[in-house]
């Protein structure tokens, strides 16, 4: 089930010329880092039931072209789907399950990154799609990404790290995979290398701003060089602000806090809500929130589908979980200004008692949820509430949220 | 032990600046974080520091006559002055502040025209003291800064400044000493003192160099107007003149 493959042919290849990142990018493979096997679920999650955490495996497609790979996503012991990127530049032009549209993978000039943009029409909803793809310095792959949709933002984050070959991987993935040597691991600390501002700029000019905020936020990384001069030096260049503020905060960590921006989701059309969800399968899809599902109809959500786990028990994305794993991915790390925060104050209000307001106070733009949902919307097992939820062991950048302290009746 | 009211104001004065100095440096580091070479946010407020000259006008003829019987010269109401100021941006152009500002001037003297019966001469101190509390309306010829995204605000290096504003000038005439009684000649010991509060006006000019995020250089000129009818011990002459132009270098500490 070789899922974009059969497309290729009905597609309409658009010969437009390579980014010209693309034309500058090193010979060897964008992709050499991500070759093997991941799974953005926790660790002590694949510990306990290692055979149904969803795993994308990533093989190159040498007998395509250097800039292809295939991604065979197994669950449960299944290898329940196949996609492949193609990071030349090239705009490919699909129709798949009621969405057409165009799709486009770029790597970055230096190599280390993969862009992803898409721009489709699903059942008459205008969608696209933006992502990053990179390396952290830990080797992990940490996955950037937003759908937008009826004016509606969202913006997703997960961090995947390596895991054995599953048992279920077909021979010929499993082949390739173990002919993997050392430069495989070369090639992924050489992608997971301190950024510049050059490649951010880049970033910003070829995915949305958005994505690019949120990867900054999660890579963590400060710009030693990031100066009034280079402020302006970017503003001029029309660099969004969404972005420059990021670049602001991971170089000043002392002066702002963050937090995870749990819960706040684009709500699904009612339209579309209709019919209690099962989940039928579950893929690593590049193009949209990382995984997809469906409904018991076999209707897709696309291009919602990312948030249609909340309010129903945990299935879904973000926190959410799939046969008690979560996906791994979460909502992105925001800005809280602890000078903001700082003015939470109290009230006594006849007939409320007591409330407090300004608690939490976010200086980003559209990304700057705060918890409206008092926690996870989980149903079971393992989904997460703060920043470790997506899996990461070590390099979570930033200050994951703190727990809420809470209130309960006496026994 | 009693100090002579104007060492105590004086020291009043000193004591006020020192005051707001300190208040300043305690104020600045818990408001204003700052990156390399921006503020995170836009200013809320800067508070201003300045020493300079004050040229005292002193056209009326309260000085004319002082000048001429006594050994000063117009200059000796010239001082020192300090100042602080507070002001808040209403709009990306335009201040408005809250001024005060200090100026005393103390200069011995004689009569030019008598000695004492033992060929002494017949001395004198004159004080000239000038404090205007004024509101100002500041018109910045260049825009105080640039905000980058939601948590940059870069200073502009250079900004030069016009204003105007209005409010009210206390002052205190004091001369103490001995005296020589025209009608008899006789010299007495004696102080004679005006002081009052009287509306004030002034016109000014500056510009204000950025030497850090948080700090700039304030250079300016003003003119102040005033006038002020003399109180009880001075008699019949004109409103006294408390016009003046004062040219004052200082800090100003944006929090």
């Amino acid at each position: 089930m070789f899922k974009f493959s059969g497309h290729i042919a009905a597609a309409l290849l658009l010969m437009t010329p390579a980014l010209a990142t693309a034309q500058q990018a090193p010979a060897r493979s964008a992709w050499e880092g991500w070759i093997g096997c991941w799974s953005a679920a926790p660790n002590d999650a694949l510990i306990a039931a290692p055979n149904n955490a969803p795993v994308v495996c990533i093989t190159p497609a040498a007998d395509v072209g250097p800039d292809f790979v295939d991604l065979t996503t197994i669950v449960a012991g299944k290898a329940v789907a196949s996609d492949h990127i193609d990071a030349s530049g090239r705009e490919w032009a699909y129709d798949s399950k009621g969405c057409t549209g165009t799709q486009r993978a770029t790597r970055s000039a230096d190599g280390r990154r993969v862009y992803l943009k898409s721009s489709s029409s699903c059942n008459g909803i205008p969608t696209t799609t933006s992502a990053v793809l990179s390396m952290t310095s830990a080797g992990e792959w940490l996955d950037v990404r937003s759908v937008t949709a009826g004016g509606g933002e969202n913006v997703r984050t997960a961090r995947y790290h390596e895991v054995t070959v599953p048992i279920a991987v077909p021979k010929d993935i499993a082949d390739v995979l173990a002919a993997r040597d050392a430069s495989a691991q070369a090639a992924r600390s050489a992608a997971g290398a301190p950024i510049n501002i050059d490649a951010v700029t880049e970033a910003a000019r070829t995915v949305d701003a958005g994505v690019v905020e949120a990867w900054l936020l999660e890579r963590g990384q400060a710009f030693p060089t990031l100066d009034a001069r280079a402020l302006v030096a970017l503003s001029d260049a029309g660099l969004s602000p969404r972005v420059t503020d990021a670049m602001i905060a991971v170089s000043n960590p002392t002066a702002f806090a963050f937090a995870r921006a749990e819960g706040a989701v684009a709500p699904l059309p009612t339209g579309n809500r209709t019919g209690q969800v099962i989940i039928a399968t579950m893929e690593y899809d590049p193009w949209r929130y990382g995984y997809y599902n469906y409904d018991r109809y076999g209707y897709l959500y696309a291009p919602y589908n990312y948030g249609s786990g909340y309010g129903y028990g945990g299935y879904g994305y973000g926190s959410g979980n799939y046969g008690g794993y979560s996906t791994g991915y979460s909502a992105p790390i925001i800005i809280v200004n602890p000078s903001t925060a700082a003015d939470a104050h109290g009230k006594l209000i006849k007939g409320r008692g007591y409330t407090q307001q300004g608690t939490t106070s976010t200086s980003g733009g559209s990304t700057g949820y705060v918890n409206t949902q008092g926690g996870s919307s989980s149903s079971s097992g393992s989904s997460t509430s703060s920043g470790s939820s997506a899996g990461s062991a070590s390099t979570a950048p930033a200050q994951p949220a703190t727990e809420s302290r809470t209130a309960k009746p006496r026994p | 032990m009693k100090y002579p009211s104007s060492q105590v104001s004086a020291r009043q004065g000193k004591r006020a600046l020192m005051a707001a100095f300190m208040a300043c440096v305690a104020a600045t580091p818990a408001r204003a974080q700052h990156g390399n070479g921006y503020l995170f946010t836009a200013p809320d407020a800067r508070i201003t520091l300045r020493g300079g000259y004050a040229l005292a006008t002193a056209g009326s003829d309260l000085f004319s006559f002082a000048t001429d019987e006594l050994t000063l010269k117009k200059r000796d109401f010239s001082a020192l002055t300090g100042g602080i100021e507070l002001a808040v941006p209403i709009s990306s152009r335009f201040d408005i502040s809250l001024d005060a500002a200090y100026s005393r001037s103390s200069k011995g003297s004689e009569f030019r025209h008598f000695i004492d019966n033992n060929d002494r001469p017949i001395e004198q101190t004159t004080v000239f003291e000038r404090t205007p509390v004024m509101v100002n309306l500041r018109y910045n010829l260049a825009p105080t800064g640039r905000s980058i995204g939601k948590l940059a605000w870069i200073p502009t290096t250079f900004v030069p400044y016009v204003g105007a504003g209005a409010g009210f000038m206390w002052y205190r005439f004091n001369q103490q000493g001995d005296f020589v009684n025209f009608a008899n000649n006789n010299v007495f010991h004696s102080e004679l003192n005006s002081s009052n509060w009287t509306s004030a006006a002034q016109a000014i000019g500056g510009v204000e160099i950025s030497l850090t995020p948080i700090m700039a250089l304030t250079t300016d000129a003003r003119y102040l107007f005033a006038r002020s009818q003399l109180s009880g011990d001075f008699g019949g002459f004109d409103k006294i003149d408390l016009s003046g132009v004062s040219a004052t270098i200082g800090l100003t500490f944006r929090l």
